[in-house]
């Protein structure tokens, strides 16, 4: 894999007007996308990942660090950049009094795609929007118009496609074709930069996924990893006869991390899951326990963000 | 080259969707070559009951002494047709800002600006289309409009006010003055639009660039002013100026990042 994106030290002051003072948005954010990842990038709002994407998309300059672009070193070839990236924008903006093919013929255009009439047509097929092509676009649904804004995104073939909240106000039936619509263009080698609120979609889409906590990168890794790292690997066990002491017990195993007992599951947090099992029910039948069954646990992505986000603050 | 004349065909492809803003372009070609035209038909309908005078025109004369030997009416009909003139241009300052008011108001309302910044087309190419496409519409209007006008009047005035109306005054009014009005009309409108939500407020707010015009119209009115070829060029000189003043600051106001960070 070869690099697609690198951030370096990448910053982003705002002047905050009440204070007469600067705020900082983005703070000094490094790391790399590699070539064909799907990397997401999570954060509450006001994080600073919309701010993130308009930098890296050479839309606004950084106050201080840089970061390279499709092999574009930010703030020296800035049309270059723009003209490698594709960028769905948070709101689909989109012409709403002129037809999708319209819509797709202007960019088209401006893009300056060789051969417009073939791609926008390849586009509009692959999103399923062809035969409304010559519709105007303020006739189409949410979830419509934001895959056109994606098709828009494409015509131009970029290598590296920006996606800031794609799915952000869609019913669950729209944002699902546009989950689709996404995970169709993350093949062929495509990078793709995901800002999202999400959580199943960063979980589902993302090999990597970067936590942005005020401007700053509070984790980055892949959601499997996010969870090991915070959470160790949780076991549930179900016992018949579950009592305190045995808990006790449990808690003063060198490989556990952590116990909790509710009705009669034990839930034991191992550092090392497949390894350390087979000890657990070694030592918990050495305890007198008789167990009834044992279940690897998983925590969600919801829960290893909420553990990021809510122990930065 | 190509891409500006993709944006320009784009926005002048939304005036034509746009019944409004297409009656603004279209509605003064319509309208204000009847004026004149009417002026012409009065004072010729009610030369026999109600004749102009020298005493009425004593007042032009005495500041254009060559006017002395023309009959009263036809000095009368030109300088109701030089009055005429601020109304032509009145059009290339209320078209272009109302053009330019909507587009960039339309697309700060549908958030099509970042998409548009997003594309490798530098701001420079992206406002001299909007602008080109926001001004051209007016200036041809007020060309179209003259050019109706004039045809309509060669059969109701005399030689002498005819070619007055097709005289170096009035060739500097529509050739220079009708364009550099367009373009202060098109920054001020960009300007306006940079603060502003709201196309009728920024069009209230915009509705002072025909003041200069209307003080033109009153200091003929009372015979304070009288249009002249000087007076032509001098206005055209200030013009220019302040066209270059108002370019200046939308120049500065229209930056990708300005756009996306402190537009409101």
């Amino acid at each position: 894999m070869t690099t697609a994106i690198t951030l370096e030290n990448l910053t982003r002051r705002f002047p905050d007007g009440k204070n007469q003072t600067e705020f900082t948005a983005v703070d000094a954010l490094t790391f790399t996308v590699e070539r064909g990842e799907v990397f997401g990038f999570l954060g509450p709002n006001g994080a600073g990942k919309t701010t993130t994407i308009r930098m890296l998309a050479a839309l606004i300059a950084p106050s201080a660090g840089t970061a390279t672009v499709n092999g574009y070193r930010l703030g020296e070839n800035n049309t270059a950049i723009r003209g490698s990236v594709g960028i769905l924008t948070e709101s689909p903006g989109l012409y709403e009094n002129l037809s999708a093919r319209k819509n797709l013929r202007f960019f088209a255009e401006l893009y300056g795609v060789e051969n417009p009439a073939a791609q926008i047509e390849k586009y509009l097929r692959q999103f399923g929007l062809a035969d409304r092509g010559d519709e105007t676009v303020g006739t189409f649904s949410k979830g419509m118009k934001q895959k056109l804004a994606l098709a828009r995104a494409m015509l131009h073939e970029p290598p590296i496609l920006f996606l800031d909240e794609p799915t952000s106000g869609l019913d669950p039936s729209a944002a699902k074709t546009v989950r689709q619509a996404i995970e169709m263009l993350s093949g062929a080698g495509r990078t793709i930069f995901l800002n999202t609120h999400n959580l199943n979609e960063a979980e589902r889409l993302c090999d990597r996924i970067g936590v942005l906590n005020r401007g700053k990168l509070v984790a980055l890794d892949t959601p499997a990893a996010l969870r090991q790292r915070l959470f160790g690997q949780a076991v549930a066990v179900r016992l018949e006869n579950p009592t305190p002491q045995l808990t006790e017990q449990v808690t003063q195993l060198p490989f556990v991390r952590r116990v909790n007992l509710a009705n009669d599951t034990l839930a034991v947090t191992l550092a090392d899951a497949a390894a350390q099992i087979p000890d657990l029910v070694a030592a918990l039948v050495g305890f007198g326990a008789r167990i009834r069954s044992v279940a690897e646990q998983t925590h969600s992505l919801e829960e290893v963000y909420l553990s990021l986000v809510e122990g930065d603050e | 080259m190509n891409r500006l004349k993709t944006i320009i065909s784009k926005e002048l492809g939304e005036i034509v969707g746009n019944k409004l803003l297409l009656f603004t372009v279209i509605g003064p070609v319509l309208i204000l070559p009847l004026l004149p035209i009417l002026v012409a038909y009065s004072t010729t309908a009610f030369a026999d009951t109600d004749p102009v005078t020298t005493k009425d025109v004593a007042a032009f004369i005495a500041q254009v002494p060559q006017w002395a030997n023309l009959p009263p009416t036809d000095v009368f009909q030109i300088v109701m047709m030089q009055q005429m003139m601020t109304l032509f241009l009145i059009i290339p300052l209320i078209v272009p800002m109302t053009v330019a008011a909507f587009s960039i108001i339309g697309e700060k309302k549908a958030r099509t600006l970042e998409p548009l910044l997003a594309t490798p087309v530098s701001t420079a190419a992206i406002l001299l289309g909007k602008s080109l496409a926001a001004a051209l519409p007016g200036v041809l209007a007020t060309w179209i409009a003259y050019v109706f006008s004039l045809a309509g009047l060669k059969f109701m005035v005399s030689a002498v006010v005819f070619r007055s109306l097709t005289g170096a005054t009035w060739w500097v009014a529509m050739g220079l003055l009708v364009p550099l009005l367009a373009v202060l009309a098109v920054m001020v409108g960009i300007i306006i639009s940079s603060r502003v939500n709201d196309t009728r407020v920024a069009q209230q707010l915009g509705g002072v660039v025909v003041i200069p015009v209307v003080v033109l119209s009153i200091g003929q009115v009372t015979g304070f002013l009288l249009v002249s070829l000087n007076l032509m060029l001098i206005a055209a000189g200030v013009v220019l100026a302040l066209d270059a003043l108002v370019l200046w600051v939308a120049v500065v106001l229209f930056e990708r990042e300005r756009i996306l960070t402190r537009w409101k």
